[in-house]
């Protein structure tokens, strides 16, 4: 169970009156961001595999490819049993994620909006990731709706995008889905090394398994016609993405990075301007495909 | 589990455009043929939009995406299709008319149009223009590079053509054929009245909305009748509703797109291409709404 927003913001207050106790909210801030940057690394897979099921199955997409990503993403993680607590604040932080990233960029230069981009808005994939949420589990996400300034209408409207889009990515997956004696090919999960200042990146993707955890439900869902590699890997830019002709999906340690210090910087707030260690200026598409 | 973060910060997105001046100018009979052309052709591409919502309904047809999307790209790829001069006009002027109208009434982009069914105005006239150059880079590129699409993404416009006419052919391919059982159509034109009244005869003096009716007759195999019909709504709107089968076009949107154009003229040459319009974040045309672009925090 995390703190809210609210509370992050308290704990720094209070944290100011004595040096141990800052020193302590200095660590939780840190194992916050961590876990930030991860809620948005597992996003960030689901998204990828939303384009890799289009690709590698020839699913027709009518609206934006990126769209569907993202909404696939989500109903994978809403129908994360496993841990209810971790999935929800997975979405949650992965919607946020998308939020300050729009209200940074807003911030620097209001040039930096992409009309014209195959994605979204980061604000309108924010938006439309908790329209899902609210949709799909009113009683869980109302207060995450609401903290969006969603009025009811909005919300009730959503039960229909959420069971649209639910409909429809069942309704085309379904011809591929695993049986028993019946399943695809294997997906290869590989960790090349990170640059120095990343390597903690790596060992927390690698250590909470979540390119591992991705590949494992895609296998166990969905039969691949061929095999495919999830590669994590240092990488120039913040970004992940498919990639058709290579049969890969690749996530980037960079984009870990600038999730990690977008919390640090512009959610909390409090972390000193050092921390972060690459300035990509990509403020939209974190995340593409080929 | 907790709430989301966003509580604290106050700043939200928001974009603010300078709002055209919409005074009522003087026109000669070419202009006002230009201007109903313009609203006709809108008028086009708004039912060829409805006709997809109607599509996904009817057929059931699975939407990954926004529907709304869905349906622009519907009406984009149906135009391309048809690959003759008067489609390439229809796609042009309706990327225009969302520009126009995103600049009349999207002056400030609120929280609501974030989270809507529709992608906001200007992203439909660029998604219009993407599968334009898209589908034939050499024929469209022109009108890409008046709405200042960087080369990188006219060059990634193809993928998002390939995917809408991979899915629309895999959909639709077997239905969209010469061999369906047809469908009915009934077209109702109904008295519009008072100031309206040429708006509507324009409108149905267009035969717009008699070719789209011909095409779902001849094209496609819906089991259910549709009723087409044309009246005064109380707002500038065009509707499918899948409760009645119908589909409904607004006297009040033709009067719309051609008040938009009226007021765009003094502007423009009465060309129909749209000037430039830069990405529609400085969608300043020189001469006439001095639209700017500022930041609201």
């Amino acid at each position: 169970m995390k703190f809210t927003r609210a509370a992050a913001a308290a704990l720094i207050c209070c944290g100011l009156l004595g040096t141990s106790a800052f020193a302590q909210d200095d660590e939780q801030v840190a194992a916050d961001a961590m876990d930030f940057a991860m809620h948005d690394a597992e996003y960030t897979m689901y998204h990828e595999i939303g384009h890799l099921l289009v690709n590698e199955l020839d699913l027709p997409v009518l609206g934006k490819e990126e769209d569907a990503a993202d909404a696939l993403a989500v109903i994978l993680m809403l129908n994360d049993t496993a841990d209810l607590d971790e999935s929800a604040n997975a979405l949650i932080d992965s919607a946020d994620g998308w939020y300050f990233n729009a209200v940074k960029a807003d911030r620097a230069t209001v040039e930096d909006l992409s009309y014209y981009d195959s994605h979204s808005l980061d604000i309108q994939r924010a938006y439309a990731m908790v329209c899902m949420m609210v949709g799909a589990k009113p009683e869980d996400y109302k207060e995450t709706a609401d903290a969006y300034d969603m009025d009811a209408d909005g919300q009730a409207e959503c039960s229909y995008t959420y069971s649209d889009a639910e409909r429809a990515w069942n309704k085309l997956l379904e011809p591929f889905l695993a049986t028993e004696g019946h399943t695809g090919e294997a997906i290869t999960v590989v960790y090349e090394d990170a640059a120095p200042g990343f390597e903690q990146y790596k060992d927390e993707l690698q250590s909470r398994a979540i390119l591992d955890n991705a590949a494992a439900l895609v296998s166990a869902k969905f039969v691949l016609p061929r095999p495919i590699t999830f590669l994590g890997t240092q990488c120039d830019t913040a970004n992940a993405w498919y990639s058709n002709s290579d049969a890969q999906i690749t996530y980037c340690y960079t984009l870990t990075g600038d999730m990690h210090d977008l919390y640090v910087n512009d959610i909390i707030g409090s972390g000193d301007e050092g921390t972060s260690e690459e300035d990509t200026g990509e403020s939209d598409g974190a995340e593409e495909s080929e | 589990m907790r709430a989301s973060r966003i509580r604290l910060v106050l700043v939200l997105l928001a974009v603010i455009l300078g709002a055209g001046s919409v005074a009522a100018q003087p026109t000669s009979k070419a202009q006002r043929a230009t201007i109903n052309r313009f609203a006709a052709n809108n008028s086009l591409f708004v039912l060829y939009h409805e006709i997809g919502h109607m599509l996904v309904h009817q057929l059931n047809l699975p939407v990954l995406g926004k529907e709304e999307d869905a349906a622009d790209n519907m009406a984009t790829w149906t135009l391309l299709r048809k690959g003759t001069p008067e489609a390439d006009q229809a796609l042009a002027d309706a990327a225009y008319g969302w520009l126009l109208s995103g600049q009349a009434y999207n002056d400030t982009i609120k929280d609501e149009d974030l989270y809507g069914n529709h992608s906001l105005d200007r992203q439909r006239a660029f998604q219009i223009v993407c599968l334009m150059v898209g589908s034939n880079e050499s024929a469209f590129r022109p009108i890409a590079n008046e709405y200042a699409i960087d080369s990188d993404r006219q060059g990634s416009c193809a993928d998002d053509y390939y995917t809408v006419n991979r899915s629309l052919e895999g959909l639709l391919g077997s239905r969209a054929g010469k061999n369906g059982h047809g469908t009915k159509v009934t077209v109702t034109y109904h008295d519009a009245g008072g100031q309206l009244k040429k708006a509507a005869d324009a409108f149905r003096a267009s035969g717009v909305f008699d070719q789209v009716a011909e095409e779902v007759r001849a094209n496609y195999s819906i089991s259910t009748p549709l009723k087409f019909n044309a009246e005064r709504c109380g707002e500038a709107n065009a509707f499918y509703d899948p409760d009645n089968d119908e589909v409904i076009f607004c006297y009040e949107l033709m009067q719309d797109y051609i008040d938009l154009y009226s007021a765009d003229i003094p502007a423009s040459d009465v060309s129909a291409e749209p000037r430039a319009t830069g990405t529609g974040k400085s969608k300043n045309a020189p001469t006439s709404t001095g639209t700017s672009v500022s930041q609201k925090n």
